[in-house]
């Protein structure tokens, strides 16, 4: 009974990869103690197109630029989560660098320098809770929860005769919402966070003279998220993850929206 | 059988929950790809296809090479990049409140303005605004204030192909003299919203164009980033006199501009 709780529940960090797996974990050596946590650890690796657009008006229907300056790059996550029953503690960090910049405007695509970057880390808190209602079928569970994160991000824009550099530091927090699905050895999972977001901006631009300027601001974020697992071990999952994620920053006489679109894949170990 | 069909249910379930939440009201319209591209110098022109605009783009491209010229001369711009610029075939077609409207995005060097009959004055004016907030912003960083953003686009408008520049500007002033609000609540980000934008446009356009003829450019790059807070004292460290004695003189200016 407490071995299939844990299976049932390690299944929210591991896409339900191991809800059927009750019986494999059942053969662990040393089965923990009766409140302890399960431990998860998640390692990806993948690919995200980061997409910038300058806003004229920040009001809805937003005025976005016709252009986007876009890039992509290697993305590596690391994840460490802590499941007990109905509960998931995860915690998360992630890293990004895009480069190999274009304007793209939907009809032409034009190369920009190779100086232009975009660099990301970013530390998050997961917090989440089983719903204990049926959503009505079986195997399909929902969760909401809460997420608190950080983001450290540096771009880096070399225009004809100037270069603009800014480092952003901004710090959301997100209410999620989840849908969860499982059987055999496959699993399926979605999420959707919205978050509200506080900036603090330094901006930099270099031509035949330096000015720096710096303030807060404020913006929204939403992610939507899913998740393939695949169990290939008892304690081993195969995941392959996708993210969406928009962005808005609003920022004294500027304002911006971004787009990442991220695929990864990775391992799930559990113990 | 059953089990089989109570997957795939579940999946389009997960499924339909994540593609429903792809769309925020906060995010962005999708780029627009009905374009055709003529190229320029330096700027890039994108029109609809068969519009105004595309008639008229080889005018269009010598109107803002021109102020291109113009702009980048008169501030001493180091800046040189391509600039594109979308022509829209109305407000509606722009999704913008008006036909004489247009927003500029430095960030991504480009602009965007409704191009519509008739070629003239007012859109060449227009079009040539919009381009100088690209060029200015590029070349120098953000001004913190709305006077200097959207003054000094029009300030600097060349008058080669038109006369919406100071040809308009201090003649305006000066038939609009008891109109005119006192340029201490123009240069305050916190009234210039309640000010008539049109009014406050061509007021701060006047003066700073008349400041940059009497004063030079090289003065007015100096008080160029200050906020609304710190644009008085600065004014009176860089040309030695307070804004109001600075207005005076401008307003004694327009006052005796001759057409």
């Amino acid at each position: 009974m407490r071995i299939g709780g844990c299976a049932r529940y390690l299944s929210g960090v591991m896409g339900a990869v191991l809800a059927p797996a009750g019986a494999a974990l059942a053969q662990a050596p040393a089965p923990p103690a009766r409140d302890a946590p399960a431990i998860v650890w998640r390692a990806s690796a993948g690919y995200e197109t980061f997409a910038y657009r300058d806003i004229a008006s920040s009001r809805p229907p937003v005025d976005a630029s016709p252009v986007r300056w876009l890039g992509t790059g290697p993305t590596i996550a690391l994840e460490y989560g802590r499941v007990r029953p109905a509960r998931l503690h995860q915690f998360a960090f992630t890293t990004t660098t895009s480069g190999g910049f274009v304007y793209e405007t939907g009809v032409d695509s034009t190369s920009r320098p190779v100086g232009d970057s975009a660099r990301f880390i970013e530390g998050r808190y997961d917090y989440r809770r089983t719903l204990a209602r049926s959503i009505g079928l079986p195997r399909l569970e929902g969760e909401i929860g809460a997420r608190g994160a950080v983001e450290r991000r540096n771009f880096r824009h070399e225009l004809t005769g100037a270069i603009l550099t800014e480092t952003d530091a901004l710090s959301s927090i997100a209410f999620v919402a989840g849908l969860r699905y499982h059987a055999n050895r496959v699993g399926l999972r979605a999420e959707w966070s919205n978050a509200a977001m506080l900036a603090r901006v330094r901006r930099r631009h270099e031509a035949d003279a330096l000015t720096e300027i710096s303030g807060w601001g404020a913006g929204w974020l939403t992610d939507v998220a899913t998740h393939i697992d695949l169990r290939i071990a008892p304690r081993t999952a195969l995941v392959v993850s996708y993210l969406r994620r928009g962005e808005g920053v609003l920022l004294d006489h500027r304002a911006y929206t971004d787009e990442r679109r991220r695929v990864t894949i990775g391992l799930t170990y559990a113990r | 059988m059953r089990a089989r069909g109570g997957h795939i249910r579940a999946s389009l379930i997960v499924l339909a929950f994540a593609s429903s939440a792809c769309h925020t009201i906060l995010g962005p319209a999708p780029i627009d790809r009905n374009w055709t591209v003529h190229e320029g110098p330096r700027v890039s022109f994108y029109v609809r296809p068969g519009s105004f605009a595309e008639l008229n783009v080889a005018r269009l491209i010598d109107v803002l090479e021109d102020q291109y010229s113009v702009t980048v001369s008169a501030l001493r711009l180091t800046y040189a990049g391509r600039v594109r610029a979308f022509a829209f075939n109305s407000a509606a077609d722009a999704d913008l409140s008006s036909t004489y409207s247009g927003r500029a995005f430095p960030d991504n060097e480009a602009f965007r303005f409704v191009c519509v009959a008739p070629l003239g004055d007012n859109l060449f004016g227009l079009m040539s605004h919009e381009a100088n907030h690209v060029l200015i912003i590029n070349g120098l960083g953000r001004a913190r204030t709305y006077f200097m953003t959207e003054g000094l686009a029009s300030a600097l408008l060349s008058e080669r192909f038109h006369s919406a520049g100071r040809q308009f500007l201090f003649p305006w002033t000066k038939s609009h003299r008891s109109q005119l609000p006192a340029l201490s609540r123009l240069i305050d980000d916190g009234e210039w919203g309640r000010v008539d934008s049109q009014v406050a446009y061509n007021v701060s356009a006047s003066f700073l164009a008349w400041l940059i003829d009497s004063r030079g450019s090289d003065s007015l790059r100096q008080i160029y980033s200050a906020t609304s807070s710190e644009l008085p004292d600065r004014i009176k460290t860089v040309y030695g006199r307070p804004l109001e004695a600075l207005e005076a003189d401008w307003l004694r200016f327009c006052d005796t501009w001759a057409v």
